[in-house]
C-alpha cells in the first residue's frame, strides 16, 4: 500500500513510523513509502484562490496516480487531512483542477483518482477488527488510556473519518488491543496548539483543560494519531505544572506503538524513548513488556 | 360543489379552523392521529407572554369541538387516500382500533388507573408513564379512553397463543374488561376505513421537535432534556406536579442552563431555519424555573433573542430583570462530570470562553414538521420543502393556500410560529375554505404561482 | 557592399549595412535584441553573451567560464509580447528575435552566517539557519530554472525531511548561479543552503577516507617539516633542478610503484 510518511514523522516522529511500520507488517500490509514525495504543506490553505499553497500536496497525489495503487494511506493527522482535501479540491472544482494541473506542466494531469485514507480507516475498514484481534500476540490489559483525537481527523466533515463530534474508532482499536479506554469527552477538544505564538497562556490553558480531565478520569497515558498533538500536549506540561501545581504528568503514546505491542512487535522497535513520558517505565508497571522478540518483518 | 371540510390534525390550529368553518355553517369532520385533540398546546405549562395556563385557554375550544353539531371528530384515526378535486374530493380515513367502545363507554377511569402494563407516556414527552388502556391527559376531548395494543398484555397474550411461540406464555391480563362497569371493553374491535366526500381539506399537523441524539455533543445524559419534557416539568398537572426535578437523582436543580438553537440556524449540523418560538419559550421557561426555584440560577446561551410579537420583547427583558444570565454564544460541548453537566460555551459579547457547571440542560431544539408530513404529502398530492413543512401557493401573498387547490395550510405545519399566529392561520384557512364553498360551481384550476 | 533589401518581415535584415572590425562577412541574418531598452541588431546564431559583446559592451562582471560550468552569468530576459520573465546563463543561451535582457551583477539571495565548527550533523542546525526552509511549497520552478538539470525541489524536500546526505547527493552538480533562489516563490537561497547541506556531509557525516585521515595527522604532527624547511632553504636553480629530475608515476604503472629516492616518502 501506498504510504505517504510526512516531514515530521522522518526527524521527530520516528517513533510513530517506526512502529507503524513494523506493526503493519506484522498484520501483512506492506507500507510502500512514496518515491520522490513532497511536504504536503501541513496546514491546508483556506484560502479560496490561494492555489499556489495547493500545489504541493496535489503533487503528492499525482506521485500516487504515478504508481498506478490509486490509494495513499497516512499517518500523520495533518498530512491526512492536508492530502484529503486537496484531493477534495481537485474533484469538486474543475476551474481550480485545470489551473493546478496547467502551472504543473512537468507533471502528469492529476484527475482525482486517488482515495487518501488515514491508517485508522485501514485498520477498521480493510482489516476489520476481527481479523486484529485475531493478531493480537499480547493483550494490553490493565493499561488505562483515554484517546485524543486533536482537530484534524474529523474536520472538517467532508474529510472526516469518522463521526464528527463523537467519534470511536480510536477507541475500538484500542478495546480490540485489550486495552481499557476511559470515557473522555474532551476527545476531539481544540488543545491550542496554533496559538503558541500569538496566546501562548491559552495553550497552556487548553493543554491544561485536556490533561487535567485525563488525569481525573484515571488515565494512565493518552493516546494519540498525530505528531503535533504529541508534541503540543507533551512541551505543554512542564508549563502546566509550572502554572497550576499539582500535575503529576501523563505520558503520551502513538496508537501504532501500542498496536506494535499487542501484535507481538519488540518494544526497541517501537522507539519509546522518543515518547513524552516514561511510556517504557508504565508498560512495565504494567506487565505489558513481552518476553519473546518479534521484529516484524516477514515471518 | 361538496360544501363539507376535512380538517387534518387536531392542534390549536386545526381545532381553530374547525371551529370557524362549523361556525361559517357547513360540516367539517376533524381528523386526528392521536387519541385526544389538542396538540402540542396542550402539553405546555405556561404560555407567553401572558403566562396563560395553555390548558385553561384551550380545553373550551375543544370542548366546543366535542360538542358543535357540525363537526365529526375522528380521532385516533390517520388519512389514507385523496383523491378528486376542489369542490369534489374523496378521501379515505382509517380509523384505527380503539378496542373500547365509545358508544358504551362512560369515561369513568377505572379501566387505566388499574391497567398494570406500563408505557413513556407520549404527552409528558417520555418524562413519565401511561398503560396500555389510557387517555393522553385528564382534559382529553373525546375523555374516553383506547387501548395501545402495541403495548397491551392480552394482545401480546393473543399474539403468543396464535402464533404457537416457545417459551414463557405471558400473562393474560384482561383486568380493564373485567373491571369496566359498562362493558365497553370490545377486543373484536377492527380498523374501518371511513370514506367521506369533501370539497376542501385543511392541512394542520404541527410540529415535532428534533431528536437530541442528532446532536451527539450535547450528551446522552438524562438531564440534558428538550423544551417540551421541561414544559411537563414545569406544569402544575404535570408528572412531577410542578417541582422542577432533574431526571437523574430527582434532586432541585440549582444552575439550569438554556441553550438556544440546538439544531436551528445550523446547515451543516441541523436544519438551516429558525425554529421562532424558542427564543421566546426559553425565555419563559427560565422565568418560569426562577418562579420555581427562587434562589435557582438560570443561564440562556443565545445567537439572538427573536421576541417579535406583541408583548414578546417586554416579556424577555422581565426575565433579564428577573435575574436570568443572557450569555450570546453557541455550546460547542456539554458532559458529564461526576455531579454536575459541563457546558462549555462562549460569550462573544466579552470574547471569553464560558463553562457553567449545571445541574441541568434544556435544549431550544429545531421545530421540525409533524412526523409522517412527507407521506402525508404524497397523500395528499402536495409538495414540501426539505424540512417537510408544507408549500404554500406563495409563501408572501397566498402563504394559506397548498400546492393543490382545495387544500388549505394551517399552523406550525406551513412553518414554525407561535400560537397566536396558528390561531389566526387556523381561522384563515377556513375563511379559504368558506370563500371556496361561497362558489356556485367547483373552480377550474387556479394557477399555482411557485 | 550591397544596400539591404526592404523586408516585409521587420525582425530581419539580409546583411550587415556597416562592416565591423573584426567580424566576418556573411555573419547570417542579424535579429534585433534589446539590451536595457536599447534596440540593437546581433546574428541570431551568437549566445546573449557573444551578443552583447558584439554590440559593443564588455563584461567585467558577470562573467566567467564562457563554458557554462561556473555560473557566473545568470541572467534574466524576457520576450516581446509576453509577460514571463525567462533565467538562463548568458553563455549558453542563444538569442532569440526581440528578446529584452537586462544584466545585474549577480541575484542577490540571503546567506546565513554561522560558525562551521560548532554545527553537529543534525538536521536542526540547518533549520535553524535557514527557517525559510519550510517556505516551500513545491511549487518546481526552481528545477525549472536550473541550467544544470539538478532537482532542487527534491533536494529541498530532503532536507526538509532531514535527509543531509540525499540533499548533497542530489545538489552536487550546482554551479552556483542563482537562477534557482531568482523564481523561488518562498524566497529560499536554494543554492547556499545545499552548500551547507553539502558541507556538512562532507565534514561530518561522510565516512572519512582513513588513509587521508591519516596522512592529514602525519602532516598536523609534523612528519613533513623538516622538508618543508630545506625547501624553503633551497635556492632557485636547486629548486628548478629537483623539479626537472623529479620521478613521475608512468602512465602504466603496476599497483606497487615507488619511486627510487624513497628520500621523501
Amino acid at each position: 500500500m501506498s504510504y505517504y510518511p510526512g516531514c515530521t514523522l522522518k526527524t521527530k516522529a520516528l517513533n510513530f513510523e517506526a512502529s507503524a511500520i513494523a506493526a503493519m507488517a506484522a498484520l501483512g500490509v506492506n507500507l510502500v513509502e512514496l518515491p520522490r514525495w513532497n511536504c504536503c504543506g501541513t496546514v491546508y490553505s483556506m484560502a479560496e484562490d490561494d492555489l499556489a499553497h495547493h500545489i504541493a500536496p496535489v503533487r503528492n497525489l499525482v506521485r500516487v496516480s504515478e504508481q498506478g495503487s490509486g490509494k495513499v494511506v497516512t499517518l500523520c493527522s495533518f498530512c491526512y487531512n492536508t492530502l484529503k482535501r486537496a484531493d477534495l479540491l481537485m474533484r469538486n472544482s474543475p476551474e481550480k483542477r485545470d489551473a493546478i494541473n496547467a502551472f504543473m506542466d512537468e507533471e502528469i494531469d492529476y484527475q482525482g483518482d486517488v482515495e487518501v485514507v488515514h491508517l485508522l480507516e485501514v485498520l477498521r475498514d480493510d482489516l476489520g477488527w476481527e481479523e486484529i484481534a485475531r493478531e493480537v500476540k499480547v493483550p494490553l490489559e490493565g493499561l488505562k488510556v483515554v484517546p485524543y483525537y486533536g482537530c484534524t481527523l474529523t474536520r472538517p466533515q467532508e474529510a472526516a473519518i469518522d463521526s464528527v463530534e463523537n467519534p470511536t474508532v480510536l477507541q475500538e482499536l484500542l478495546r480490540v488491543l485489550g486495552v481499557t479506554v476511559l470515557d473522555f469527552p474532551l476527545a476531539t477538544e481544540c488543545c491550542g496548539s496554533f496559538e503558541i505564538v500569538s496566546r501562548p497562556d491559552s495553550v497552556t490553558e487548553r493543554a491544561y483543560a485536556i490533561l487535567g480531565m485525563a488525569l481525573r478520569k484515571g488515565a494512565e497515558a493518552i493516546v494519540v494519531s498525530c505528531p503535533l498533538c504529541a508534541h503540543n500536549l507533551g512541551q505543554q506540561q512542564p508549563k502546566i505544572a509550572e502554572k497550576y501545581g499539582n500535575f503529576p504528568g501523563i505520558p503520551i503514546i502513538y496508537f501504532t506503538q501500542l498496536l506494535a505491542l499487542a501484535v507481538g512487535i519488540s518494544p526497541e522497535l517501537c522507539r519509546f524513548d522518543l515518547n513524552f513520558g516514561e511510556v517504557e517505565a508504565l508498560l512495565e508497571k504494567k506487565g505489558l513488556l513481552p518476553q519473546c522478540e518479534r521484529s516484524g518483518v516477514g515471518e | 360543489m361538496i360544501k363539507k371540510a376535512l380538517v387534518i390534525g387536531g392542534g390549536v390550529a386545526g381545532i381553530q379552523a374547525a371551529l370557524d368553518i362549523a361556525d361559517g355553517g357547513y360540516q367539517v369532520i376533524l381528523v386526528e392521529r392521536t387519541p385526544s385533540i389538542g396538540g402540542h398546546m396542550a402539553q405546555y405549562a405556561e404560555v407567553f407572554p401572558t403566562l396563560d395556563c395553555p390548558q385553561c385557554i384551550l380545553t373550551p375550544k375543544m370542548v366546543d369541538v366535542g360538542q358543535h353539531p357540525n363537526i365529526t371528530l375522528l380521532t385516533y384515526a390517520e388519512l389514507q387516500r385523496v383523491s378528486g378535486e376542489a369542490g369534489n374530493f374523496k378521501v379515505e380515513i382509517l380509523q384505527k382500533a380503539r378496542k373500547v367502545d365509545h358508544t358504551k363507554c362512560t369515561g369513568c377511569g377505572t379501566c387505566w388507573q388499574k391497567c398494570p402494563a406500563k408505557v413513556p407516556s407520549e404527552y409528558d414527552a417520555g418524562i413519565s408513564e401511561r398503560t396500555a388502556i389510557y387517555i393522553p391527559f385528564p382534559q382529553a376531548v373525546p375523555a374516553k379512553p383506547v387501548i395501545d395494543t402495541g403495548h397491551c398484555r392480552y394482545i401480546r397474550y393473543m399474539e403468543f397463543i396464535e402464533g404457537g411461540e416457545e417459551g414463557k406464555k405471558p400473562p393474560q391480563c384482561r383486568i380493564c374488561e373485567q373491571l369496566c362497569p359498562v362493558g365497553a371493553i370490545d377486543w373484536e374491535q377492527e380498523d374501518q376505513i371511513v370514506t367521506e366526500q369533501v370539497g376542501a381539506i385543511v392541512v394542520a399537523t404541527g410540529f415535532d421537535l428534533m431528536p437530541i441524539e442528532r446532536l451527539p455533543e450535547y450528551a446522552d445524559d438524562p438531564d440534558v432534556i428538550d423544551g417540551i419534557q421541561f414544559e411537563r416539568m414545569l406544569s402544575p398537572g404535570g408528572p412531577t406536579t410542578g417541582v422542577v426535578q432533574r431526571p437523574s437523582d430527582k434532586q432541585i436543580p440549582r444552575e439550569v442552563v438554556f441553550v438556544s438553537c440546538a439544531g436551528s440556524r445550523d446547515p451543516e449540523h441541523g436544519v438551516p431555519h429558525c425554529s421562532r418560538v424558542c427564543c421566546m419559550y426559553l425565555a419563559k421557561q427560565a422565568m418560569l424555573y426562577k418562579h420555581a426555584v427562587p434562589d435557582g440560577q438560570a443561564h440562556v446561551f443565545y445567537i439572538d433573542t427573536r421576541t417579535t410579537g406583541k408583548g414578546y420583547e417586554e416579556f424577555l427583558q422581565r426575565t433579564k430583570d428577573e435575574g436570568t444570565v443572557y450569555l450570546r454564544g453557541k455550546v460547542s460541548r456539554i458532559f458529564r462530570d461526576g455531579d454536575k453537566l459541563k457546558v462549555m460555551g462562549v460569550d462573544t459579547l466579552s470574547g471569553k470562553q464560558v463553562e457553567v457547571s449545571a445541574d441541568m440542560v434544556v435544549l431550544g431544539m429545531a421545530m421540525l414538521s409533524s412526523e409522517g408530513s412527507k407521506e402525508l404529502a404524497a397523500r395528499l398530492g402536495i409538495a414540501t420543502n426539505e424540512q417537510g413543512f408544507f408549500t404554500e401557493s406563495h409563501i408572501k401573498i397566498d402563504p394559506l393556500e397548498s400546492t393543490r387547490p382545495g387544500i388549505y395550510l394551517a399552523g406550525t405545519a406551513q412553518g414554525p410560529k407561535d400560537i397566536p399566529d396558528s390561531v389566526a392561520q387556523g381561522s384563515g384557512a377556513a375563511s379559504k375554505v368558506l370563500g371556496l364553498f361561497a362558489q356556485s360551481e367547483s373552480t377550474s384550476e387556479k394557477m399555482v404561482v411557485s | 557592399m550591397s544596400v539591404p533589401e526592404e523586408n516585409k518581415d521587420s525582425s530581419t535584415v539580409e546583411a550587415p549595412v556597416a562592416k565591423k572590425k573584426g567580424v566576418p562577412e556573411g555573419v547570417g541574418k542579424l535579429i534585433p535584441v534589446y539590451v536595457m531598452g536599447k534596440r540593437y541588431e546581433v546574428p541570431e546564431t551568437l549566445t546573449i553573451m557573444k551578443a552583447m559583446e558584439y554590440a559593443g559592451f564588455k563584461f567585467i562582471r558577470g562573467c566567467g567560464c564562457r563554458g557554462g560550468i561556473c555560473g557566473a552569468c545568470a541572467t534574466v530576459y524576457r520576450r516581446a509580447g509576453d509577460y514571463r520573465l525567462r533565467v538562463g546563463l548568458a553563455c549558453q543561451t542563444v538569442v532569440e528575435p526581440n528578446m529584452y535582457l537586462t544584466q545585474i551583477p549577480f541575484y542577490p539571495a540571503n546567506r546565513a552566517s554561522c560558525d562551521f565548527s560548532q554545527l553537529t550533523s543534525s538536521p536542526e542546525e540547518i533549520f535553524k539557519l535557514y527557517p525559510e526552509l519550510f517556505r516551500c511549497i513545491a511549487c518546481n520552478l526552481c528545477t525549472k530554472a536550473c541550467p544544470m538539470d539538478v532537482e532542487v525541489m527534491d533536494y529541498i524536500a530532503a532536507l526538509k525531511q532531514g535527509n543531509i546526505a540525499r540533499a548533497a547527493t542530489l545538489s552536487f552538480n550546482c554551479i552556483q548561479c542563482g537562477l534557482c533562489a531568482s523564481r523561488c516563490m518562498g524566497e529560499l537561497p536554494q543554492y547556499h543552503i545545499a552548500q551547507l547541506a553539502r558541507r556538512i556531509y562532507g565534514s561530518k557525516i561522510a565516512p572519512q577516507a582513513e588513509h587521508l585521515v591519516e596522512v592529514a595527522a602525519a602532516g598536523s604532527s609534523g612528519k613533513y617539516d623538516a622538508y618543508l624547511e630545506a625547501l624553503m632553504k633551497m635556492s632557485e636553480e636547486e629548486l628548478r633542478r629537483l623539479y626537472q629530475e623529479r620521478e613521475m608515476e608512468p602512465e602504466i604503472a603496476p599497483e606497487d610503484w615507488v619511486p627510487n629516492n624513497k628520500e621523501y616518502l
